[in-house]
């Protein structure tokens, strides 16, 4: 552009200055950034094109129009589709689950969903209270949830995995620890997964290990703090604790399970412990290693 | 002159000019400075919580530090964060930037200087009301205030007040603006004073959308005079506003890059005709593009979010022109210093005058945020990025990066201009813009990086996320890596500007507004780019095209079911 730049078009000259009303309505445009003006537009224009290709060609749908209901009743018994959890075959390799997110404490229902690989899970989510977010790992669902709304989407999951589900709109205190996981499952994982469930009973009963505990408190320490010495207005201390101190390993992992809600009469913190401190993915092996880090905090 | 017919109304009733006296000029420093004072005090707090941000999500939580100061969570300092530096140092500082601007730009004083400080009075009153719940732990909603999560009723009112109190500085401007043009008939306006009025005019259509909400659902509800709210509708109106906020943060780094700029570089504004045509493509396309932001909501037809997707295309316009037109006019700023070749003309640009030097490291970081926000509107991309640290990585390009840097660059002549002293110094401040440069790139791009290959959550605790993995420590190293110059850079910033009001070195001629000239005087500029009625009916045809039919659906299927929740 440096010839063009050096002397400017229009030079005041006095007898050259063109008639008034000739180019009166006329936008003068310099050649480069005519050029830059119709490169500017082909890359929007093609910008668009893709944009276009994408949503119909390749199918990329957002959520529309589903359905409203009232968010008051949405996890009242015989009221709503929501109010249980939900995941239900509809056809071959064709799933749906109803999910329904909820503050205080921060979780989904169902917040673990088996599905076999290959199969197709349609999802109707909304919320009972705030807003929510929905992101499936890997995937191209990401989408809000909305009280009064449901959100509706879809994805095929043809690897087998743990697809974490994340809410991702800010919800409250709890927002970082609300998430799911979807566990998409070969035919020899959903056997191995019932001969593990039967050996977890076996060690629920059993003693846990305090080392790997402790890397599994990391999460409880969101409230309960790294060395379980309390959070104020969050986690109460567990350190000599007499609560602890009062129950088995059995008790305390059934108690953990269940978390302490709000309105519980015993709930003295003022805030809800979410189920498995907010981590559905603790089984109860986990647990019990837990509980057996907690034991070696107290020292009287 | 091919402009004599443009202002036909006022021929013949030309009214005596009127120039500022020093009591004038005097009167309208004190409005700016008193803004522009209140924006930087706000940007100390908000930048302070964002390091603890950093340092939370890398592992290092240090929010015990604050709860002395009653700031009790990371969401509350995230509240802090987003409402002090995105809405409150933003506003502040754009109009008290805008109110030195107009009067230096037109050469004339305020037409009601009372209005002006009316509108300071109610933005100021406003600011406290909603801090006070804020502090108190009583409205951490994030800046967003999405219900039904439900804040203090003041914290709503405190910040209708701040819109209203910046709607008043706007009638303000634009008395002033109609006297000019009634004592200067047959003159075009001023591109510095026209495109001020053009960003405020843009700013009263879209806060519409934002006074429905306050007033129409989320005051009563707070107030408790409605029991329930509904929060698709209340999202809807908030986005109306949403987007040409961004604009409203955008527009005043314009202004200064276009107007300003080429004059501290010996450059001229190489075209004013796009210059004066990008302005009003703003006023036309900023506000009907809003879906874009709930591509991934319920309730909103597709239809509609691919109709916004596509106008969104057509607002990037108007940026492509400005990226133009504004290197072509400090090209020539360079080619006068001295500069050669293709490129090399770079290094003849203005590097060691701390004031341009951040303004084009601003216009480097707003490439990069700019291409960014293309893909986030593009109806078909956005679904990899939504509500991921993609999110907060582009926007700390654009409002953290093109805007906030180019305000500092602008501090740089406006805070000696103001107080007749010294800038406290050249060096530190140079060392500032670069550093903030610098921790900008890595913190983005950490966070771009985060979100769109891990998909980590925005706005998340994320050092307590039981879901973070391993995968997501190196680039949250990176962010806390570019967190670190950010908090050496704002250190030096508010060093600078405490520095420079302190001083006792006094200017030793005072400084004026640079004031770009357009390189072609004797290039006619078309009549229809001096002429508001098509651009500003345009804009609210095209609003109401826009959004009518669904906010009319919305209003008309409204369901207020949500009960308040405080759930923080």
């Amino acid at each position: 552009m440096s010839d063009a730049l050096h002397q400017p078009p229009h030079q005041p000259t006095g007898e050259q200055t063109p008639d008034p009303m000739a180019g009166h309505e006329a936008l003068h445009i310099d050649r480069y950034e005519s050029l830059w003006i119709r490169i500017s537009m082909t890359t929007l224009a093609v910008f668009t094109v893709a944009v276009i290709y994408a949503s119909t060609a390749m199918g990329i749908q957002l959520p529309g129009m589903h359905m409203r209901l009232d968010p008051r009743v949405v996890a009242t018994p015989g009221m709503s589709l929501f109010a249980e959890p939900k995941v239900t075959q509809i056809g071959d390799g064709e799933y749906e689950a109803y999910i329904r997110a909820q503050a205080q404490p921060w979780i989904f229902t169902p917040s673990e969903i088996h599905i076999p690989v290959g199969a197709k899970l349609t999802l109707y989510i909304t919320s009972q209270d705030v807003q929510h977010g929905f992101h499936i790992d890997r995937t191209n669902v990401n989408v809000m949830v909305l009280p009064g709304q449901v959100t509706k989407t879809a994805a095929r999951f043809d690897k087998p995995g743990v697809y974490n589900f994340i809410c991702h709109e800010y919800c409250g205190i709890g927002h970082h620890t609300m998430f799911g996981q979807i566990i998409v499952e070969t035919p020899e994982m959903i056997a191995e997964a019932t001969a593990t469930a039967e050996a977890e009973v076996a060690l629920a009963t059993g003693v846990g290990n305090p080392e790997k505990g402790q890397a599994r408190f990391a999460l409880c320490a969101g409230c309960h703090g790294l060395g379980g010495e309390g959070v104020k207005g969050l986690g109460k201390p567990l350190v000599d604790s007499a609560f602890v101190a009062g129950r088995t390993d059995a008790e305390l992992v059934a108690f953990i399970k269940q978390g302490r809600a709000l309105d519980d009469p015993a709930n003295t913190s003022g805030i809800a412990m979410p189920p498995k401190g907010g981590n559905p993915a603790l089984s109860d092996g986990d647990l019990l290693d837990i509980v057996a880090f907690i034991r070696t905090l107290q020292t009287q | 002159m091919a402009v004599q017919n443009l202002t036909m109304p006022f021929a013949g009733q030309a009214a005596v000019p009127v120039t500022p006296t020093q009591a004038d000029l005097a009167f309208t420093h004190r409005l700016a400075g008193w803004n522009i004072g209140i924006a930087i005090s706000a940007l100390s707090i908000g930048v302070t919580l964002g390091v603890f941000q950093g340092l939370e999500h890398a592992g290092i939580n240090l929010y015990s530090w604050l709860i002395p100061l009653n700031i009790q969570s990371y969401y509350q300092g995230l509240t802090l964060h987003g409402v002090l530096n995105a809405l409150v140092w933003t506003t502040f500082f754009i109009v008290g930037f805008f109110t030195y601007a107009l009067v230096h730009s037109l050469n004339r004083p305020l037409r009601y200087p009372q209005v002006n400080q009316a509108g300071l009075i109610i933005m100021g009153v406003g600011l406290l009301m909603a801090a006070v719940p804020i502090l108190l732990n009583q409205a951490t909603v994030l800046y967003t205030f999405y219900p039904p999560l439900q804040a203090h009723w003041a914290f709503y009112i405190g910040l209708t007040l701040v819109v209203v109190g910046s709607w008043v500085v706007g009638y303000g401007f634009f008395f002033t603006l109609y006297a000019w043009r009634k004592e200067h008939p047959g003159e075009r306006q001023p591109f510095i004073a026209l495109t001020i009025a053009i960003t405020m005019a843009m700013w009263q259509i879209a806060t519409i959308g934002v006074a429905i909400e306050m007033l129409g659902l989320l005051i009563p509800w707070s107030l408790g005079l409605v029991a329930g709210t509904d929060p698709l509708l209340a999202r809807s109106l908030f986005w109306f506003f949403g987007h040409p906020l961004v604009y409203f943060w955008l527009l005043p780094a314009y202004i200064s890059w276009y107007g300003m700029l080429p004059k501290q570089t010996e450059g001229k504004m190489f075209s004013e005709s796009l210059a004066r045509l990008a302005f009003w493509l703003f006023l036309l396309l900023s506000t009907p593009v809003g879906f874009h932001h709930q591509f991934a909501d319920p309730g909103i037809p597709p239809t509609w979010k691919f109709i916004h997707s596509l106008l969104t295309m057509g607002v990037g316009f108007p940026s492509m022109l400005t990226a133009f037109t504004v290197v072509a006019s400090l090209e020539l700023g360079a080619r006068a210093r001295g500069g050669k070749g293709y490129l090399g003309w770079v290094r003849r640009l203005a590097w060691g005058d701390p004031s341009y030097a951040a303004q084009n490291l601003a216009m480097i970081l707003f490439i990069f945020g700019g291409i960014g926000g293309l893909i986030n509107a593009s109806y078909s991309l956005n679904t990899t990025v939504h509500n991921t640290t993609w999110i907060p990585g582009h926007f700390h390009l654009t409002v953290g990066s093109a805007t906030t840097l180019t305000f500092f660059g602008i501090c740089y002549w406006l805070i000696p201009a103001l107080t007749g002293k010294k800038l406290f110094t050249k060096g530190l401040a140079l060392a500032q813009a670069w550093t903030w440069f610098f921790g900008m790139l890595f913190f983005s791009n950490g966070y771009h990086a985060l979100g769109i290959y891990e998909g980590a959550p925005r706005r998340s605790m994320l050092g307590a996320a039981p879901y973070a993995t391993a995968a997501w420590q190196p680039y949250l190293v990176e962010t806390l890596f570019g967190v670190t110059l950010l908090l050496i850079s704002a250190i030096l910033f508010f060093t600078v500007v405490i520095g420079t009001t302190l001083s006792w070195r006094k200017l030793d001629k005072a400084i004026t507004m640079p004031i770009a000239e357009p390189y072609d005087p004797a290039a006619p500029i078309p009549t229809w780019l001096d002429r508001w009625g098509p651009w500003l009916y345009g804009a609210i045809f095209l609003t109401l095209a826009s959004y009518g039919p669904m906010l009319f659906n919305l209003f008309y299927h409204m369901q207020l079911t949500s009960p308040g929740f405080k759930v923080w």
